[in-house]
């Protein structure tokens, strides 16, 4: 289900130092499992992640490298670990297009957006299927990580690789960006299980924090260091001889010896030494020289570039990833395409990146020593290039891009209205934590100055889970919004809305959502293109339905939905999708539309079950949609299994789906004639609300449920009581006055049944809370029965019985017991066009009659021991603090309650409680 | 108590121009070393540092805090 942000990932970029290389692009943040159902990562993938860079540049092929690569892939893991500027990136990219690897090659360039355990898997995957090397029928084609990263996720992607025909060569470049403990976690996961088919590479500057010692004393590991990566004699050798074939064999042991053999040294060297008069000495200078080599070097080649290229080089190297078009916007050239391919071909500073290879990246290490010099030399300059990055980057809807070269540039006028601008999308999509950071890189005192701004820091406060700071931050906006100029106090508003509803989210205040998403809507289409955008609003919509569906205003929740749904299928938001259809098929569960209930629900469940999804929470409304139409259709069975998965797929955090389940099951127990476990269900569900206020109706569809069971249970007074409290309430649902009515009969009150049916059935009554048409018009008929009135209570049944035949509605008949069987039996005649149905129906109910708890017997005495273990039953202590206190082994303890349970003839805990009592045992 | 001053030793002289790669830092050339020497306000500081020396492909040869500025 859509939700708010509620992460606590730490920070994705370190700028301490500025040293970390920044995310390439927008990428969302998922929520937290503890936190209420949440958003999907964005699924927008950087395909220039997943190629490895490649070059036209000529590269010396180093086959003894290649042999290297050879045998380590031959087992699970392949480290490459040397600093940067070793060549390890160029290495690894030449031998994945080689014919070398024994398999097919998934790539994935990572970098310090990738922290985070839901977007480092779905890249990892995106590569994987992006290999060739998994075939159509594997789960790996359509598993995802959720987002909350579940468990569940690592051992199917370890058996799904395990299963692959082929083994896939994995290189993940550049690790040493991965902090996260998670993502690690993960990759340890996969080191320890190891599945034969998966060949690791890793690439880094320092060795990863991973188990390393036990994958080399096992002969798992194979080590590519600095020292292998270093350049012999020979090769250095092969590395001038085209260019320089003047240079002696001296000249070139010089040479290695002082590079060390370092390709970055080594690469500066070729370059210098182009165009110098005598090599010779050059070489002989540089030999007999301390200075840094990289230093140096990029000195002596900017210096040898021709004019324009060197300008180009300077100011071009402010951002990493360059296409023509962005070097255009930086140098106010026209050739910027042309320029970058010239460097590539010429002195390899940039690597062509992704597959149509119009992107270019510069060596990471080049780039840095050429900011190093543009910053001497024009020092002004740089701010002035980060400011036009970042104004390429807005107009292209490029956001954190943009962001991030707007605050490097200084520019915080601009980086503010930028945060303002996206601010909004990114909490809902749940990328909070990437908001706050980057509202932490301005200057203090202009966030407190900035309304704007400081309401958007109030985001960290809902993002840590501190929702009553969040609230009186959002209680001081009104006067906020005083300081601001005209223009700015609408955008004002939708950031005040947004985060209102994203706040009562956490806290499943549900009215609040409906509220404030509600108003936040309708401010967006005044806002204007500066409001929420398309992500965001499949967010918002989804969110603001899901909260009206609960509080039992089903016209708008279809109403957003149904607007919702295509929003988020253009998004390619997955889980979005399940989640809308989901609610969908809940929703005319609600209304008694069965069929289309029916067919939504296979739908959702069908969606989530592709993506790996299917426990997870946005499924849940999918089951319990389809757990309805089993009841209905009294597949009773069917109907159980479904509640429970629907229970297990919301967990405890999502309260609305929870009642509902527990409406269910108490009518399911009902039906099985297990009374007393029905009033336990419900009323246990009652009392679990604590802390939560639900939605009026939910709470009074759950009270008179209640009531009716309970009158049922021949306990007229709670019912009376029950039924009193909510009395003018406000006006009924019409799945609300069909319990009502049932109730009213029960009690021996036809008229007042009647009365309650009426705005059900001439359809002025709201449909909600589970109104089956056909239900309605049986208890009209049988309201109209008991009044005497037998025209009506024929055309009722008449009525009753063609809708239920067409939505294959047999539940509400057997659940009216007797009085239903003699209605059906007295007008049979009146009703010739459903004869059938009837027998049908009366055969049912026939049975169903004798469906009986079984009372409490003893089938055989219980031992000492079991008599024992049996006293602890009734208290809260688990089975292994019973075994702690007995002193037993916990298998001792369950093979006594298994004894228990067959002697007692029940199935479970609480039954052989409530029987022991009744048999006096307890 | 103030903080630490450390001093970074890598291989190589470096010129000048890496004055800015290492912020609020001197850099002193001698042997075919270079030396960083500055305030180092806490661990976090120390290892941005470390980072940018790893990032710049210099050979780090020691890390020592010291009483007296470089």
């Amino acid at each position: 289900m859509a939700g708010s942000s509620a992460a606590t990932a730490t920070p994705t970029v370190d700028t301490t130092a500025g040293r970390k290389r920044s995310p390439r692009g927008a990428r969302p943040r998922p929520d937290r499992p503890d936190q209420p159902p949440t958003a999907e990562v964005g699924t927008a993938l950087l395909e220039t992640k997943l190629t490895p860079p490649s070059t036209a540049f000529r590269q010396v092929i180093r086959s003894r490298l290649f042999d290297l690569l050879d045998a380590g892939t031959e087992q699970l893991l392949t480290l490459v670990s040397a600093p940067a500027g070793a060549g390890k990136t160029t290495l690894l990219a030449a031998w994945s297009s080689s014919r070398r690897p024994p398999g097919p090659v998934a790539w994935l360039s990572l970098d310090a957006g990738d922290n985070d355990a839901v977007s480092f898997w779905a890249y990892a995957l995106a590569a994987l299927r992006r290999s060739g090397a998994v075939p159509s029928d594997s789960p790996l084609r359509a598993l995802a990580p959720q987002p909350g990263f579940d468990h569940a996720f690592l051992p199917m992607l370890a058996s799904s690789l395990a299963e692959l025909p082929t083994p896939v060569v994995l290189v993940l470049d550049d690790l040493h960006d991965i902090t996260d403990a998670t993502v690690l976690e993960g990759l340890e996961f996969l080191l320890r299980h190891g599945p034969p088919q998966l060949r690791l590479v890793l690439a880094t500057r320092v060795d990863p924090p991973l188990s390393l010692q036990r994958l080399l004393v096992s002969g798992q590991l194979a080590q590519v260091r600095a020292a292998n990566l270093a350049f012999t004699v020979a090769e250095v050798a092969e590395l001038l001889a085209e260019n320089h074939p003047g240079l002696s064999e001296d000249d070139v042991t010089l040479l290695q010896a002082r590079t060390e053999g370092w390709a970055a040294g080594l690469r500066l060297a070729v370059l210098s030494l182009k165009g110098q008069p005598d090599p010779h000495r050059f070489v002989t200078e540089l030999a007999g020289d301390d200075r840094s080599i990289a230093d140096y070097l990029t000195g002596e080649v900017l210096e040898r570039q021709p004019g324009a290229m060197r300008s180009f080089l300077l100011r071009t190297c402010i951002v990493e990833e360059l296409t023509g078009e962005l070097a255009d916007a930086l140098t106010g050239g026209h050739d910027g395409d042309s320029m970058l391919a010239h460097l590539e071909r010429a002195n390899g500073f940039v690597m062509t990146v992704g597959s149509r290879r119009r992107s270019y990246r510069y060596h990471q290490l080049f780039a840095e020593l050429l900011r190093y010099h543009l910053r001497q030399e024009a020092p002004g300059g740089v701010d002035r290039l980060h400011r036009r990055a970042a104004g390429w980057y807005a107009e292209r809807g490029l956001a954190v891009n943009a962001i991030q070269q707007a605050l490097l540039a200084k520019e915080w006028r601009f980086a503010t209205d930028l945060i303002v601008k996206h601010g909004p999308s990114l909490i809902l999509r749940g990328d909070a934590a990437t908001l706050r950071d980057l509202v932490g890189r301005l200057p203090a005192d202009l966030v407190q100055a900035d309304p704007e701004l400081a309401l958007l820091g109030a985001t960290d406060r809902i993002v840590r889970g501190d929702p009553e700071a969040a609230t009186a931050d959002l209680l001081t906006a009104p006067q906020q919004a005083e300081l601001l100029d005209e223009e700015r106090r609408g955008r004002f508003a939708l950031l005040v809305a947004t985060m209102k509803s994203a706040l009562a989210w956490q806290s499943c205040d549900l009215d609040q959502v409906l509220r404030a998403g509600q108003e936040a809507l309708a401010l967006q289409s005044l806002v204007g293109t500066d409001g929420l955008d398309d992500d965001a609003r499949a967010v918002m919509l989804a969110n603001v339905g899901t909260a009206a569906l609960w509080a039992g205003h089903l016209d708008d929740a279809e109403l957003h939905l149904r607007e919702g749904l295509p929003v988020a299928l253009r998004a390619e938001l997955g889980s979005l999708q399940v989640a809308c259809l989901s609610q969908l098929a809940l929703l005319h569960a609600m209304r008694g539309e069965l069929d289309e209930a029916f067919r939504l629900g296979t739908n959702a469940l069908e969606a989530a079950e592709q993506h790996g999804w299917a426990s997870s929470v946005q499924a849940a409304g999918g089951y319990l949609a389809l757990a309805w139409v089993y009841y209905y259709r009294d597949d009773l069975g069917e109907a159980s299994r479904y509640a429970g998965q629907a229970a297990a797929a919301s967990g405890v955090a999502w309260q609305p789906m929870t009642l509902a389940v527990a409406i269910l099951r108490a009518r399911l127990q009902r039906a099985r004639g297990d009374l007393a476990g029905s009033l336990d269900t419900v009323a246990a569900a009652r009392q679990a609300l604590t802390g939560w206020r639900p939605p009026t109706h939910l709470w009074r569809w759950l009270v008179l449920t209640e009531a009716e069971l309970r009158s049922g249970a021949g306990q007229p007074h709670s019912a009376d009581a029950l039924r009193k409290s909510h009395d003018g309430s406000g006006p009924l649902l019409g799945g609300e006055a069909v319990v009502l009515a049932r109730l009213h009969l029960a009690e021996g009150d036809p008229a007042g049944a009647a009365a309650t049916l009426a705005s059900c059935l001439d359809g002025t009554a709201p449909g909600g809370f589970l109104m089956v048409p056909a239900e309605a018009w049986l208890l009209n008929a049988l309201a109209s029965d008991a009044l005497a009135d037998h025209g009506r209570a024929a055309a009722s049944l008449d009525r009753a019985l063609s809708l239920a035949e067409h939505g294959g509605v047999r539940r509400s008949f057997l659940d009216a017991g007797a009085p239903a069987r003699s209605l059906l039996a007295r007008y049979r005649q009146r009703v010739p066009a459903s004869w059938s149905y009837v027998d049908e129906l009366l055969q049912a109910s026939a049975e169903s009659a004798q469906v009986t708890v079984p009372a409490p017997r003893l089938i055989e005495h219980l031992t000492e021991r079991e008599h024992t273990v049996l006293r602890y039953l009734p208290s809260l202590m688990t089975y292994e603090e019973i075994a702690a206190d007995l002193y037993v082994s916990l298998n001792t303890v369950k093979t006594h309650a298994c004894g228990i349970f067959r002697k007692l003839g029940v199935t479970g805990r609480r039954q052989a409680v409530r029987s022991a009592r009744e048999l006096h045992l307890l | 108590m103030g903080p630490t001053i450390y001093q970074i030793v890598v291989r190589g002289e470096l010129s000048q121009r890496y004055v800015v790669a290492f912020e609020g830092m001197t850099l002193t050339t001698r042997d075919g070393k270079t030396a960083i020497t500055g305030p180092v306000t806490d661990q976090a500081h120390l290892y941005g540092l470390l980072g940018r020396v790893g990032d710049l492909g210099l050979e780090l040869v020691s890390v020592n805090p010291t009483l007296e500025p470089a």
